[in-house]
């Protein structure tokens, strides 16, 4: 049983061998911001354009491997990513100077740098071996990089005044759209080379990170479980049902971490806005509820220190075990994506806790599939009383005065934006990061498709996610 | 005197189309230079509500001839070879007529002139009944020697003035009757859908309380969406053989609204008959035996009232989706006409639902989101492709709205 890339990511390095070389130059700049006159070097890799690549050539190019290919795929992404790399740290620099000198901003340039400083100084792979370095290169990076999404969004949190919004919304977005780029090409290649090495077996329908014959119904399904267990650990209540209704035999070809971390996130907003609705009371006794109008008035500190003691209290009370969830053991994963045994409880949820609090009949939240030769569809309906207008222009925003529980990232450290991280409670269940809708947005848009909220204001909203089916070229440039 | 000559003015009879007369007018470019009076709905409501015929009837005087210069002005800027098209020409005629006969009218100053000014009106009003289905059958023959946004821009300003000047015409009471019966026998003329709003309008004898001039002030979406869902359902049954899809109608059911009843008539027929007609071929092309219903629900929220209008139509592919509101779009197919005299009624009454010789030339959505645009509310679809779609309706209050109504 393997466990999905995100959580080998998180689970810390126990062969820190090849990693040495790269911690070292993290180390180096991390103490020292790159000097002014070194900025040529990274002006001459910021003037290439980025090689896209196409969801095809992913799944074409893996499907039979050879020696050959693998070496031709470790330098394209060994050539690849110092240029988009500097990409962002050219935008970086570009930012206001106070903007620049905020610490978390600061901290995320100066890793980019000592990445950018890495890949750049990797001669050209020409072995096996070579490449089995250039992955273990790759996957320290990935984990170290963990950290971009909290600090960036605490970053723009805390520079609202300094920053416009249009433009903390474009800085942000490229950001994380070329975030998504670079992993998925460190990712695929990893994986691949896991796969040819025998370190790793794949699922057939699987080349490397994408799945061939990903089953829409599945992926509702998959996430509709996760958020249900998610509100019965963090709530001790049963969710809304979700009902599935559509074309429940398409299947397509995509990453699916990608489209399963959109559908939780829409699933668990209907699910909140559900409760919300229909069963106030029930959110209220929930101890590690976490009241967003009160959130506002008290401090930070406060905040967190609340915060902190409900994801405690949790920990405690939902696992007797005591079983620390930011190292799951295997038996706490399900590799579901492509079972159908999805649906099973997980072990780390407290059967106890779902029959405790009787919940009024909710009404069922209604996720629909449209298969269309081009484009799959999929629209999650609720019955939660909607959005009010005040808020709908900032839904996608990542600096408007709601977004300051971007601050509450401060107690979620370490983020790399997938399901799993919700289903193992890394992300406390209570805790609201406000990244759920643009960061869905981000993921929906890479592959040329987009995400809409329409809202029936006092009677429920409807999502539409649109993946375009087909040769789609990554999207790394974004317009408002 | 007006540089046009009045004694050929009889509306009804557009100049003999056989070719363009030279209309150049000082008249036409003064008119049509001076600024519109912007009025607001409440305005309306209040001459309504206090029956100053005279001043109302004065305002109109003043008003009507700026609005419809600028027509004509729109008019005289199409292509030359767009202005020869019978059917435009005819429109063309029919406003330059129209703006002399008005002009030649005397201001209304007391209860007499008042009476003579709005009986030439309600003539005017009369007149003008077939101007939409010409101007569609003209724009469908000029197709290739106009760009579809010089068409589309053309298209919306005019039917955009159009309610505008039958909304100012609303204003004065007497009028109403011409103006709804003017109103409903362009939007109904092959329905026999005569609901009791307009039934309610013609007979001006017993005005009810819940109407100001042409405006409801305690109308229904839910029901009145019903009542045009049944008779929708009555024509695709007529049409597809006995078969045709159930509806509900949930959420805020019995929520009211202040707004032209004839307005949302028109918007929900084409909703209606587009769901319908969508979900009955689909069904027929996928094989599937029961058509799934057609959901609609009404939301109340603070400033709009929502109907979201819900069908498994298959819905539209990516091909069309960019064409949905093009003037003259229409993916209903072409029947041929074998099957008798019957089912092709029942089938242009389905295409063209109440739109009568609109029939199939694909005016039927643009045109309702003019509708509902023009009180700043909206009409959007959102498509899942091999579904089904979804039609996002937003009605505001015009009771709270400070909305201005211009050219």
């Amino acid at each position: 049983m393997t466990l999905p890339r995100s959580l080998r990511a998180l689970r810390p390095k126990t062969r820190p061998t090849a990693s040495c070389r790269s911690s070292c130059s993290i180390s180096r700049h991390l103490t020292t911001t790159p000097n002014f006159y070194h900025n040529r070097v990274l002006e001459q890799y910021a003037a290439q354009e980025t090689r896209r690549v196409t969801l095809r050539q992913l799944t074409v190019f893996g499907r039979t491997l050879s020696e050959d290919k693998l070496l031709k795929s470790a330098n394209y992404v060994r050539a690849e990513l110092p240029v988009r790399l500097a990409h962002r740290i050219f935008d970086f620099q570009h930012l206001p100077f106070i903007v620049g000198t905020n610490p978390h901003i600061e901290h995320v340039y100066n890793l980019y740098w000592a990445a950018f400083e890495t890949f750049k100084a990797i001669p050209p792979i020409k072995t096996l071996e070579q490449n089995r370095d250039f992955c273990e290169t790759l996957e320290h990076m990935l984990n170290a990089h963990l950290v971009a999404i909290p600090r960036l969004a605490m970053g723009i949190a805390e520079s609202s005044l300094h920053l416009n919004p249009r433009e903390a919304d474009r800085f942000m977005n490229e950001m994380l759209r070329s975030r998504i780029g670079r992993r998925v090409l460190a990712e695929q290649h990893i994986t691949l080379s896991h796969v040819f090495d025998g370190r790793e077996s794949q699922d057939e329908s699987f080349i490397g990170i994408v799945n061939t014959k990903c089953r829409a119904v599945d992926v509702v399904n998959k996430c509709a479980a996760i958020v249900g267990r998610v509100f019965e650990d963090g709530f001790g209540i049963k969710p809304p049902e979700v009902h599935v209704d559509g074309h429940l035999d398409a299947t397509f070809t995509y990453i699916p971490d990608q489209i399963e971390y959109i559908v939780f996130e829409l699933l668990k907003n209907s699910m909140w806005a559900t409760l919300d609705k229909h069963a106030p009371h029930v959110l209220k006794k929930a101890p590690q509820s976490v009241a967003e109008e009160k959130v506002a008035e008290k401090s930070t500190i406060q905040r967190i220190g609340e915060a902190w003691d409900a994801n405690a209290r949790l920990r405690t009370t939902h696992s007797p075990g005591g079983t620390d969830h930011m190292t799951p053991t295997a038996d706490d994963i399900h590799p579901s994506i492509t079972s159908t045994s999805s649906l099973s409880p997980s072990s780390s949820s407290s059967p106890a806790m779902t029959t405790s609090l009787s919940t009024p009949t909710l009404p069922p939240i209604r996720a629909t599939i449209g298969a269309a030769s081009s484009l799959l569809t999929f629209r999650i309906s609720d019955q939660g009383g909607g959005i009010p207008a005040s808020t709908l222009p900032y839904l996608y925003s990542y600096s408007h005065p709601s977004k300051r529980k971007f601050l509450n990232f401060a107690h979620v450290p370490r983020l790399a934006a997938k399901v799993e991280e919700a289903e193992h409670h890394i992300v406390p269940p209570s805790l609201k990061l406000g990244l759920g809708l643009p960061m869905s947005k981000v993921y929906a848009n890479y592959w040329g498709g987009d995400i809409e909220v329409i809202t029936l204001d006092g009677y429920g909203t409807d999502a539409y996610v649109g993946l375009k089916v087909g040769n789609q070229v990554e999207n790394l440039t974004y317009t408002a | 005197m007006l540089g046009v000559d009045l004694a050929s003015s009889s509306p009804t009879a557009p100049a003999a189309a056989t070719s363009p007369v030279w209309r150049s007018s000082s008249k036409v470019e003064k008119y049509a230079r001076m600024p519109i009076t912007p009025v607001t709905l409440q305005e309306l409501l209040q001459m309504g509500e206090t029956h100053d015929l005279v001043s109302s009837a004065r305002f109109a005087r003043h008003e009507l001839p700026k609005r419809m210069a600028r027509r004509v002005k729109a008019l005289q800027n199409l292509p030359f070879i767009v202005g020869v098209n019978p059917h435009i020409k005819s429109v063309y005629d029919l406003y330059h007529d129209s703006l002399s006969a008005l002009l030649a009218l005397p201001e209304p100053v007391d209860t007499k002139s008042q009476i003579v000014f709005t009986e030439e009106l309600r003539k005017l009003v009369g007149a003008h009944q077939e101007v939409i289905p010409k101007l569609a059958k003209g724009f469908k023959e000029c197709g290739k020697y106009m760009s579809k946004h010089a068409k589309t821009e053309f298209l919306d300003n005019m039917i955009h003035a159009r309610i505008g000047i039958r909304g100012s015409l609303g204003g004065t009471s007497p009028l109403l009757a011409s103006v709804e019966l003017f109103t409903t026998s362009q939007l109904h003329l092959t329905s026999f859908l005569y609901t009791v709003i307009a039934e309610h309008h013609l007979s001006l004898d017993s005005p009810s309380s819940n109407y100001i001039g042409v405006i409801n002030t305690r109308l229904s979406p839910a029901s009145l969406i019903s009542s045009v869902a049944q008779y929708s359902r009555d024509l695709c049954e007529l049409n597809y053989g006995g078969s045709a899809p159930e509806f509900t109608v949930t959420g805020h059911t019995d929520t009211v609204v202040a707004y032209i009843g004839v307005h949302l008539e028109y918007i929900f027929m084409e909703l209606m008959k587009n769901a319908m007609r969508a979900t009955v071929e689909f069904s027929s092309k996928t094989g599937r035996l029961e058509h799934p219903p057609v959901e609609i629900v009404v939301c109340k929220s603070h400033e709009e009232v929502v109907i979201r209008v819900r069908d498994q139509g298959g819905g539209i592919s990516q091909k069309d989706l960019p064409h949905i509101w093009d003037y003259s779009y229409t993916t209903v197919p072409k029947y041929d006409d074998s099957n008798g005299i019957f089912d092709t009624q029942a089938r242009m009454g389905m295409q063209a639902g109440v739109g009568g010789p609109m029939a199939g030339l694909g005016f039927g959505l643009p045109m309702s989101r003019i509708y509902a645009k023009y009180f700043q509310g909206s009409l959007e679809i959102r498509s899942i492709e091999g579904y089904g779609c979804d039609v996002f309706l937003r009605v505001p209050n015009i009771l709270g709205s400070s909305h201005v109504i211009e050219d």
